[in-house]
């Protein structure tokens, strides 16, 4: 038996003791972990699992144990998911930290900076959200006016940041402010950390086109942030809100893909409204065929995923992938929500109450938000334009 | 692991594209069609395709071939896509492949050797009336005497003028039968396409065939195998000459000024260049483990074959149209090669199914 047959069955045994049976069912609506000072765990076990969790570093494999990370290299990592898919264990932990900060402080963090975040955003103590568009930048990111003044070893932040999820929820938000109005915009901006309990902080909830959201609108007024909470170098910051924002894409693609893929088939949706035997073409020739349309681009977006992902196992990984996957992902799923609601005719067009089913009141809720999909995180057009000069080396 | 190429598999792309590089191209396509050439295959190629083994690539190594797979010859045919150089290499594959398995037959069993180092070359013919079926219908075979009589037409047939063995799919009671007819036995009109790849219209009034040219009266099976596997490797074809015209015209994008500029600088066309580029490579990842399957890895072959199909029929004719659109005026002369690309691309769309065939099959195939 290999090392790693012999770590798998041990993870095996251990995750089978330590990880309680109600956490190894899929989680139902708001059963979600997300972390942070005011965490309210939806169970018992819930809390359980997530402390279990943190004794061996799970939330994040492959960081450093000294960090309170799993010291996992890749292929125990790849077997970690694998077991925790095969037994059907939830997440631990759902985290902003872990996917898009955790990464930049261990590349451009200070030691000190690791010590201080990391082991709180590794355990869930510490949750994120991330302050990045503004009413006047949006797909021009890098036009952001939020400022920062320095004043002695502090900050002075004024300004305003939007879709800021879960602003209201969390303890600390990643922010790129202003430092420098007079250079030119990617050079002026820095990568701060701020407590969102800091003096002068006002949050205020976004109402969608879908409803009840989790983005927020974070007011600054004269918010003092102390200077060793930079990241990077002052005026250095553009690169590294660049590099987090690498990390975003391809989370975004790849849930929507996990997501769909448990979903009842498009067409056994339709068969349900529109009749009909089992077998036997669908009645609407044209609502069959853009159900198969819409079948066959999530099967080749799918397949072209694997293909990424074992080409980067092999060593050779091709690039701009992320931008690539987060806009076809993305217009395909705003695809196949539009088709969802489409099959279900006058029973997709309910808003709430009575007289349409919760499948029926979500699915219509679900179109509207995936609307957002291509965007938020870097716009369709946004990812075509990386994809145009990075990959295709199209000039400006 | 199915989508990173093993060594053995870039050595098989790296010759391919040598040999491809120096006998084909549009150049060659270019005299065929100026020639009026009636057989319309890239002779000088094709012979040195089969100087290096790359004809029986996935052919029985027992009888001379390479003992490989599909995927092996699917990256071969991409090559001849790229290059848009007409050699019969999908068609003979298929049909020898047909031919090999029949070891009932004494004549199949004497002319497999033959087919398997392309001295003899053989092609699939299938197509009937104006459009792809899955199934044959106006070419039928009856019993007669101690034989069979073949009838009917078969409207395209891919080389049909250049093979010397055709495996012909006919009606048979109710099913479906596979037949080895010897190409000068056939009344052949040889057709001139738009793409000048070789094409031709086959007729058999009443045509004698003895019990051993029968590879099977039980075909319903075995031909929907080879019609998939047929298909999968145009479309590996399909994917080369989509993905080169679609090179060719960032290449044009980045060189062509208008306005004091270069025009590849303009948003508009940036982005139907990057949509284009998601489109290929999406394309690229069905079209391999649509091979991948057809040599055994887990899937259904049927549902890969109609998925690659639909998607290259549709990816090549796109790619081509804003080829030519995204050149301009240039675009729509004849001297530019650009044309050829846009001409296969017609012609590939409706070999072996469109695309409206294929999601209909496809849909069918998932149960709705």
């Amino acid at each position: 038996m290999s090392e790693l047959d012999d770590f798998r069955a041990e993870l095996r045994a251990w995750l089978l003791s330590h990880c309680p049976p109600s956490m190894r069912t899929p989680p139902g609506d708001g059963e979600e972990v997300w972390g942070g000072r005011r965490c309210v765990f939806p169970s018992e076990d819930a809390r359980r699992w997530l402390l279990a969790a943190n004794t061996r570093g799970l939330t994040a494999p492959t960081w450093p144990t000294e960090y309170g990370g799993g010291g996992m290299s890749r292929e125990q990592a790849a077997v970690l998911a694998e077991e925790l898919r095969a037994l059907g264990c939830r997440p631990p932990l759902r985290s902003l930290g872990i996917w898009m900060l955790g990464p930049v402080l261990l590349r451009y963090g200070t030691e000190a900076q690791r010590r201080a975040f990391l082991p709180g955003i590794i355990r869930g103590e510490t949750r994120w959200c991330q302050g990045y568009s503004e009413p006047g930048a949006g797909s021009d990111l890098a036009s952001l006016s939020t400022r920062a003044v320095r004043d002695g070893d502090h900050y002075v932040v004024d300004g305003q940041k939007t879709w800021t999820s879960h602003a209201d929820k969390a303890d600390w938000m990643f922010c790129l402010v202003r430092t420098n109005p007079s250079a030119p915009k990617h050079q002026g901006i820095s990568f701060v950390l701020i407590d969102m309990a800091s003096p002068g902080i006002t949050v205020r909830p976004i109402q969608l086109i879908s409803g009840a959201s989790p983005f927020c609108e974070t007011f600054f007024e004269g918010v003092r942030v102390p200077v060793d909470q930079r990241v990077g170098d002052e005026d250095a910051g553009w690169e590294i809100g660049k590099y987090l924002l690498s990390h975003e894409r391809s989370n975004i693609s790849l849930s929507r893909d996990a997501q769909s893929s448990v979903e009842e088939p498009l067409a056994a949706q339709a068969r349900r409204y529109e009749g009909g035997a089992p077998g036997e073409p669908l009645r609407d020739a044209s609502l069959r065929d853009r159900i198969t349309q819409v079948d066959l681009d999530f099967l080749c977006n799918k397949l072209a995923l694997r293909r990424a992902a074992e080409e980067a196992a092999a060593g050779r990984p091709a690039g701009s992938e992320a931008s690539m996957f987060k806009l076809v992902g993305t217009e395909v799923n705003k695809r196949r929500r539009e088709l969802k609601v489409a099959l279900r005719g006058f029973a997709g067009l309910g808003w709430e109450g009575e007289g349409y089913l919760d499948d029926e009141l979500t699915t219509t809720r679900e179109w509207l938000r995936s609307r957002a999909n291509s965007i938020e995180g870097g716009s369709s057009e946004v990812q075509l334009n990386i994809l145009a000069k990075r990959v295709l080396g199209l000039p400006d | 692991m199915g989508f990173v190429l093993s060594e053995e598999e870039l050595s098989i792309q790296a010759t391919a594209r040598r040999v491809v590089d120096a006998h084909g191209g549009p150049a060659v396509l270019r005299r065929l069609r100026d020639e009026r050439d009636p057989l319309g295959i890239a002779g000088e190629l094709w012979g040195a395709l089969r100087a290096l083994g790359l004809v029986g690539l996935a052919l029985p190594e027992a009888e001379g071939g390479a003992g490989l797979g599909l995927k092996e010859v699917g990256l071969v045919a991409e090559e001849l896509g790229r290059t848009l150089s007409p050699a019969p290499l999908g068609a003979h594959t298929v049909a020898a492949r047909l031919v090999a398995r029949r070891a009932g037959s004494s004549l199949a069993r004497e002319l497999t050797p033959s087919l398997c180092d392309g001295s003899r070359l053989a092609t699939l013919a299938h197509e009937e009336g104006v459009r792809h079926e899955a199934r044959p219908r106006a070419v039928t075979l009856s019993r007669r005497g101690s034989g069979y009589a073949l009838d009917g037409d078969k409207s395209f047939v891919p080389f049909g003028g250049a093979a010397d063995w055709l495996v012909v799919s006919a009606a048979h009671e109710g099913g479906a039968a596979l037949v080895l007819v010897e190409l000068a036995r056939a009344e052949i009109m040889s057709l001139c396409t738009i793409d000048s790849h070789g094409a031709a219209r086959a007729r058999f009034r009443g045509l004698e065939v003895a019990a051993d040219a029968v590879l099977t009266t039980d075909a319903e099976a075995e031909l929907g195998r080879a019609l998939d596997e047929a298909t999968l490797l145009l479309t590996a074809e399909m994917l080369g000459g989509a993905w080169e015209a679609f090179r060719r015209t960032v290449e044009y994008l980045k060189q062509r000024r208008q306005f004091g500029v270069p025009i590849g600088s303009f948003q508009a066309l940036k982005h139907r260049a990057a949509s284009m580029y998601c489109d290929l490579e999406l394309s690229r990842a069905v079209v391999r483990e649509g091979l991948s399957v057809a040599d055994g890895a887990q899937g259904s072959l049927a549902e890969l074959a109609s998925a690659a199909k639909a998607r290259l029929s549709d990816t090549y004719v796109h790619v081509t149209n804003e080829a030519v659109q995204l050149h301009g005026g240039v675009g729509v002369t004849d001297e530019l090669d650009l044309g050829f690309f846009m001409k296969r691309a017609r012609v590939t769309e409706q070999l072996m199914g469109d695309a409206a065939f294929h999601r209909d099959r496809y849909a069918r195939l998932l149960g709705y």
